[in-house]
């Protein structure tokens, strides 16, 4: 079962009323059952293999713990790390041992483990095998204390709205919250249900019809101009962010339906004015874990120039590696590393005037609507077809949008262009809080927006739309 | 919680309005497929003839030729998708507000499959949502599919079927801001020249077993004539000639569609072995006659149907 399920529909209003019946002491547990049936509903095997990364992180934190002497911690921190990558690198790239083509195609998102034919990589392994990393990590720091109990553990890592995409919280600031006794206020139920539609709105709305754009058009790039292929390229960068935030948004709404505050995990990136912003602002829980526990370990700034800059593209590098085991993935860090790196460098001296800040946001949406298309290749062959048709500016403006028109209904993409900049208002809206200074607006405005987007969400959702992306990684 | 429920209770306010909004302006549409539907749901018909069928009848009678050689005042009722059981659901509907026809021709067709799957029973069926406020429609498909009294009660449950094309039609029935790209005339909707070569398709052999619905429900329709007085005739239009040869049950399959037309005194008309059936610049695709093929099948059609018709 996936939020946009009639499965999750049932299950998560019983969940929550069973939650708010029990007594407080035994919610947790419940929440921890919860969590597992939820992620088996994908598939019974996928319990199998959080509760071995579960047993597997909890064991390690103890023994980093208890370990007597820091050469010993060192060691069982070595093993812990090891035996996570371990389980991730199998399930994720050992097609690529497999089949080495994989790393110039895709294919390895379909994620089929060649060598046990027909197991599949279960869903949100990365999410869970990061927390467990990242929970070992603080305790070998000193950055948190290990759970003595493993029930509660458990819950920390498999806690259900998040175990699929994310975010990736902190044992230390969210065990706190997973534990104390929370009470429900109407205000924390109406929020919850006003992220929740949210969510629902940018997935089944403007995501699913976005994608029905976008996938046309990578799937034959030979055959378009590179004006259609660029704009191809900001319209995924769009779906990608649209769908992720969806996600989150979601999850974050069912969390505090729970009484449970998830952590921000964005921060309106499209309207970043540079790059170094955008990646501030861009699936904070990820970006902030290559930080901490990839960046810092390198020795991040405190290091030579040379090398600091080295450290960037290799964080970014990494982070592309991550997404899928091709040549495509990890020249989408190598270009967004090179990007932040320059970024960087004149952060100082950009200015806060508003044409420069105008002019610095179009250009960063530019630079990501090209970068972004190594994101989305099928092949390494496509990605290079692409970059050729743009660099020798085979664009056709015209072509572009009569085609788009004729790609799917015209009304469709005039539906489609509507929502794109509906998408613009309401996040230059959240920056700025324009409309949020109106007298009544908690009271009317609001309220009205939300059932409004509600009762869209039905009149224009796309219900066959397919699973979140970053369920993939 | 009281602010929850207010809320709860204006968003189903106003899906409801959102949704009485929506088929107010799909009712509105003077063009296309839905222009089709209104005049055959919810108008007041005088018509002297209906087609009746799938979208070979669709496709294959038009009105604008026939008329005048019959003397007739005729419309074309037949629906893509329709199997025998929707075709009478549909002749059932049109005749709660319209007056019963002097001629029914039926186009006789078996090549659908009725489906055992209540979903699979009615073929694009968020296009008649709008209709249900027709009673015999909606009692007819709500027998055949048990999802139609939700359709028609709850906005939430049928609005997910609705998709951007309802609020597209809607708006062009509410601004007319153009013609839809597919033209029908009198319910005749002419097809374009083939996507791709007829003859380069492989055909291969097929026995065809009619559902005993099909049966049944030609049996209702039938009935239904008897019981109205209608005129009922039985017309088998053209199919391309490979496609036609590859059912190795052909013959048997027409014989007993003659053998109820004679146990029940109705004309029957058999086109399947006419020379266009042999010439590929007819067809759209196989089953499917062209605009040029059309043009040709209703000029012969109507000579012969002159016969058989009561003119108007």
């Amino acid at each position: 079962m996936i939020f946009n399920s009639l499965g999750f529909l049932a299950f998560l209003p019983l969940a929550w009323i069973i939650h708010w019946c029990i007594p407080a002491r035994w919610r947790w547990m419940f929440l921890l059952i919860a969590s597992y049936v939820f992620y088996m509903s994908l598939n019974a095997w996928y319990g199998l293999v959080l509760s071995g990364v579960t047993i597997f992180a909890w064991f390690s934190g103890r023994k980093i713990s208890e370990g007597g002497s820091a050469s010993r911690s060192k060691s069982w921190l070595l093993a812990g790390i090891i035996g996570l990558l371990a389980c991730l690198v199998s399930f994720k790239y050992a097609d690529l041992f497999y089949d080495p083509e994989i790393f110039f195609s895709k294919d390895s998102l379909n994620t089929h483990f060649s060598i046990l034919h027909k197991v599949i990589m279960p869903v949100g392994l990365s999410f869970y095998v990061f927390r467990s990393l990242a929970y070992i990590i603080d305790i070998y720091r000193g950055n948190c204390k290990p759970e003595q109990n493993f029930a509660r553990f458990a819950l920390f890592i498999s806690f259900f709205p998040e175990i699929l995409a994310g975010p990736i919280e902190r044992f230390s600031s969210f065990s706190l919250q997973l534990f104390e006794r929370h009470k429900l206020t109407a205000e924390q139920v109406a929020s919850a249900v006003r992220l929740m539609v949210l969510g629902f709105f940018k997935k089944l709305v403007i995501a699913g019809r976005l994608a029905d754009y976008v996938d046309p058009l990578f799937s034959d790039p030979a055959q378009h101009s590179g004006s259609t292929l660029f704009l191809a390229g900001f319209l995924f960068l769009v779906q990608l962010y649209v769908d992720l935030s969806a996600y989150t948004d979601i999850a974050r709404g069912v969390a505090r339906l729970f009484g449970i505050e998830l952590a921000l995990n964005w921060k309106r990136p499209l309207l970043a004015g540079s790059l170094y912003e955008f990646w501030k602002r861009y699936h904070i829980s990820v970006t902030s874990w290559f930080r901490d526990y990839v960046y810092v370990p390198l020795k991040g700034n405190r290091v030579s120039t040379v090398r600091w800059m080295l450290n960037i593209i290799l964080v970014f590098v990494i982070s592309g590696w991550w997404h899928g085991a091709s040549l495509a993935f990890m020249l989408w860090g190598l270009i967004n590393g090179l990007g932040y790196l320059l970024s960087m460098i004149s952060k100082n001296k950009t200015t806060a005037l508003p044409i420069r800040r105008f002019a610095g946001w179009i250009l960063t949406l530019a630079f990501l609507s090209l970068s972004f298309i190594a994101f989305r290749v099928n092949s390494i062959n496509d990605l290079g077809i692409i970059y050729i048709k743009i660099i020798q500016l085979d664009f056709h403006p015209a072509a572009t949008i009569n085609l788009l028109m004729q790609l799917n209904h015209s009304f469709s993409f005039l539906l489609t262009s509507v929502l794109i900049l509906f998408l613009f208002m309401f996040e230059l809206n959240e920056e700025f809080q324009i409309i949020n200074k109106i007298r009544g607006f908690d009271k009317i405005i609001r309220p009205a927006f939300f059932i409004f987007l509600f009762v869209m969400i039905f009149v224009l959702g796309k219900f066959n739309t397919d699973e979140f992306i970053y369920f993939h990684f | 919680m009281k602010k929850l429920v207010y809320c709860l209770l204006f968003s189903i306010l106003l899906a409801y309005a959102v949704r009485m909004l929506l088929y107010a302006g799909i009712r509105r549409n003077t063009f296309g497929e839905y222009a089709k539907l209104n005049t055959l749901f919810l108008s007041r018909n005088n018509f002297n003839t209906v087609y009746a069928g799938s979208s070979r009848c669709e496709t294959h009678f038009n009105p604008l030729l026939i008329d005048p050689i019959t003397h007739t005042n005729s419309y074309n009722i037949g629906l893509e998708g329709a199997t025998m059981p929707v075709i009478y659901d549909c002749i059932s509907a049109y005749l709660e507000n319209s007056t019963a026809p002097e001629n029914l021709i039926l186009n006789i067709d078996f090549f659908y499959q009725v489906g055992t799957k209540e979903e699979e029973m009615i073929f694009r069926f968020p296009r008649y949502f709008p209709y249900l406020s027709n009673t015999t429609l909606y009692q007819h498909f709500s027998g055949r599919d048990s999802r139609f009294p939700f359709f028609k009660w709850i906005p939430f449950y049928s609005m997910p079927y609705f998709n951007e094309n309802y609020l597209d039609h809607s708006l062009n029935g509410y601004f007319k801001f153009r013609q839809d790209s597919l033209s029908y005339v009198k319910g005749y909707l002419s097809l374009g020249a083939p996507a791709e070569d007829i003859d380069k398709i492989n055909y291969p052999d097929k026995i065809i077993i009619p559902e005993p619905e099909i049966y049944k429900s030609l049996e209702s329709i039938i009935g239904l004539c008897k019981q109205k007085n209608i005129n009922l005739i039985f017309v088998f239009s053209p199919v391309y000639y490979r496609d036609f040869n590859s059912i190795k049950n052909k013959y048997q399959l027409l014989r007993e569609f003659k053998k109820i037309a004679l146990k029940n005194a109705i004309p029957g008309i058999d086109y399947s072995n006419v020379p266009m059936c042999y010439d590929k610049q007819f067809f759209k695709d196989s089953r499917h006659l062209n605009e040029k093929g059309s043009a040709a099948f209703s000029v012969m059609v109507a000579k012969d149907l002159c016969k058989y018709v009561r003119p108007d």
